[in-house]
């Protein structure tokens, strides 16, 4: 490691433990530990999903696969900004005016029973946790390859410091890392785009003319590799977007913001940034590729994913690399502090508070059985990646994604939106979507290479309409009669009026009191009964 | 009409136009990537070069960043509207059942 790179690592590592100490003074309740009191800005929230979301697979991987393998692999970023925008469309205001700490919350609003709430809450966790290994696995290998530290030891660094972050900062400290992140990316690709331009005599169009003559156009060129990878393509899309949806520590960032305007600000800003994001990444991926050379980056890792650094090197020589290399790092920190939050959310809150003690629990022991969670977290998703140091990061990572499609992005989309879906039908839902994803990647040719007896490496395409038509089913065969029917058309219509208006089915107008469960009393005015606004006291 | 009926009135229209809303933008959005996703998979149309060595399938994925920018800004331009109209309903309810 260069004396700049060093430096510039300790001064990153620096500002976010005192970062963490600052929010660790703000950090005294569940509420502030599991979604930052509620105080984060629109905008700010933007950013910090940016941070959260943006991964070192896609910073670092996409740009590698476009300079190695050429158009198609924009695909395992292009995604990103429909994802965010379908995200803005369907999610983020339901989920604001639904959810207090988790995505169970959101479900519990209109099936309150232990059985859906412990489905969600275990789905959640264990998405959570495998991303985190998925990470903490990722980030050792690569401060390996960047720092030359051993990988155990990047293990314990990385896991160590998320841990810090959670457990000292709570989400107000995992936020401002993940803006600070966030701006570190921006300022970092802007560096790239405008190096590598600056070298093309200032024209995208050279730029792109080098690669195309680099590679005899192969690179610039949509390949057609078959009927078979292009179903895969889809149910890879099909995939990343709905698993973004339903990615816990991506969707609890809309519980962080006062109301549903502000969520909306949020996913609006989050799609401005990233859609400026990836128009820069053919550019910095072509630059590699010409300035560096696909065998020199292949040489340094075969997938392509030090091809960003190399490219750095090149341009700006070892304080850039230092940079970026410090970018790469902070990319998996940040994300991680996320992960980090919500697992700890599903359990403590969802799996401990709600369902072993039936609610009864006080706002002090949650937020010290949370903590203990952040800790046994670490320790769990450390012992993981010690063992996994030779697994197959892919089968983890592609693992979470698809099991956030296929059961959270089904359950919360049934939840919000379909009149006829019943908690049974949303548990069942959840299993199937859980279960049907493990088997297919279980005998996909991500873990059984060639020979797999499926021939999809992606199963979002066979998993989600799995889930969905689970869903539909089991919730057709349990369909409330009678009386209970009643209670459940007025038991959605009360989440609808909760979801749209950010007011709580505990009273609504008058106007809307024939679709009360259970009429509350309250001898308040004509209008309004007993408001319950999510900025108050209800929260 | 009383006052109970209108406040509900208000809460449906409100809830039927965001609906109408989503019922739009989701299938224009998601209809677009998959479209481009199968076009670039499946055929050869997107294959040739537009500008210099920028071929069709470039433009045709950046085009999608400037589409979902543009969702974002007609979205919240219709949701402005829809809640502005919603608010007011609201107040003149609350003014109504004040003055009683």
């Amino acid at each position: 490691m260069s004396a700049a790179g060093v430096v510039v690592f300790l001064c990153f590592i620096g500002a976010t433990l005192g970062i963490t100490w600052w929010a660790g003074k703000k950090n005294k309740s569940v509420d502030d530990h599991l979604v930052a009191g509620g105080n984060i800005g629109g905008r700010q929230n933007g950013f910090a999903i940016v941070g959260d979301a943006i991964s070192a697979s896609t910073f670092l991987g996409s740009i590698g696969a476009i300079a190695l393998v050429g158009f198609n692999s924009i695909f395992l970023a292009a995604f990103a900004p429909i994802a965010f925008v379908v995200g803005m469309l369907l999610v983020a205001e339901p989920l604001r005016n639904l959810g207090r700490f988790t995505l169970a919350d959101v479900v519990a609003v209109r099936f309150p029973g232990k059985p859906v709430r412990l489905a969600m809450a275990t789905s959640s966790a264990s998405i959570s946790l495998l991303y985190i290994v998925a990470q903490y696995v990722a980030g050792a290998l690569l401060v390996n390859l960047l720092f030359g530290v051993d990988y155990w030891i990047s293990v314990v660094i990385i896991a160590a410091l998320t841990s810090v972050y959670a457990l000292v900062g709570g989400m107000l400290a995992a936020t401002w890392i993940q803006i600070i992140k966030a701006i570190m990316l921006l300022f970092c690709i802007a560096l790239l785009l405008l190096s590598v331009l600056s070298k093309f005599n200032w024209s995208v169009l050279n730029l792109f003319s080098s690669a195309a003559e680099l590679s005899d156009g192969k690179l610039v060129e949509p390949t057609h590799a078959g009927f078979l990878a292009g179903v895969d393509q889809i149910s890879l899309s099909m995939g990343l977007i709905l698993g973004v949806v339903g990615l816990p520590h991506i969707l609890i960032r809309f519980l962080t913001v006062k109301d549903a305007k502000a969520a909306r600000t949020s996913a609006i800003t989050c799609v401005w940034i990233v859609s400026a994001l990836l128009l820069a990444f053919p550019v910095v991926a072509y630059g590699a590729s010409v300035l560096v050379g696909s065998d020199a980056i292949t040489r340094a890792s075969a997938g392509g994913n030090l091809a960003v650094p190399l490219l750095a090197e090149f341009l700006g020589g070892d304080l850039l690399l230092a940079f970026v290399s410090a970018v790469a790092v902070s990319t998996i920190l940040a994300s991680l502090a996320g992960m980090v939050i919500a697992t700890t959310g599903a359990v403590a809150h969802d799996i401990y508070g709600q369902v072993v003690k039936s609610g009864n629990i006080s706002q002090q022991v949650e937020l010290r059985v949370a903590r203990i969670v952040v800790a046994a977290t670490g320790a769990v998703a450390t012992g993981i990646a010690l063992a996994a140091r030779d697994q197959n990061i892919a089968v983890i990572a592609s693992l979470a994604i698809a099991l956030a499609a296929s059961s959270n992005f089904p359950a919360l989309m049934a939840t919000i939106y379909s009149r006829h879906v019943t908690g049974s039908g949303l548990t069942s839902g959840l299993v199937a979507g859980l279960v049907s994803a493990v088997v297919m990647i279980a005998l996909s040719p991500t873990v059984h290479g060639q020979d797999a007896p499926l021939s999809l490496v992606n199963p979002a395409i066979v998993s989600v309409p799995v889930a969905v038509l689970t869903i539909a089913l089991v919730s057709w065969l349990t369909r409330p009669t009678g009386n209970n029917r009643s209670a459940a058309e007025a038991s959605f219509e009360a989440m609808r009026y909760q979801a749209i208006t950010g007011i709580s089915p505990i009273a609504v107008p008058s106007g809307l009191s024939h679709l009360q469960p259970s009429r509350k009393k309250s001898g308040s005015s004509d209008l309004v009964g007993v408001w319950c606004d999510r900025s108050d006291s209800c929260r | 009409m009383n006052t109970i009926s209108r406040g509900e009135t208000a809460y449906r229209e409100s809830a039927s136009k965001r609906k109408q809303l989503l019922v739009t933008l989701v299938p224009v959005v998601v209809g677009y990537y998959f479209a481009m996703i199968v076009i670039v998979n499946f055929t050869t149309w997107l294959d040739g070069y537009a500008i210099g060595s920028v071929s069709w399938a470039y433009v045709v994925v950046f085009s999608q960043f400037v589409m979902a920018v543009a969702v974002t800004l007609i979205y919240r331009s219709r949701m402005e509207a829809i809640e502005m109209e919603f608010a007011a309903a609201s107040s003149n309810l609350q003014q109504d059942s004040d003055a009683k």
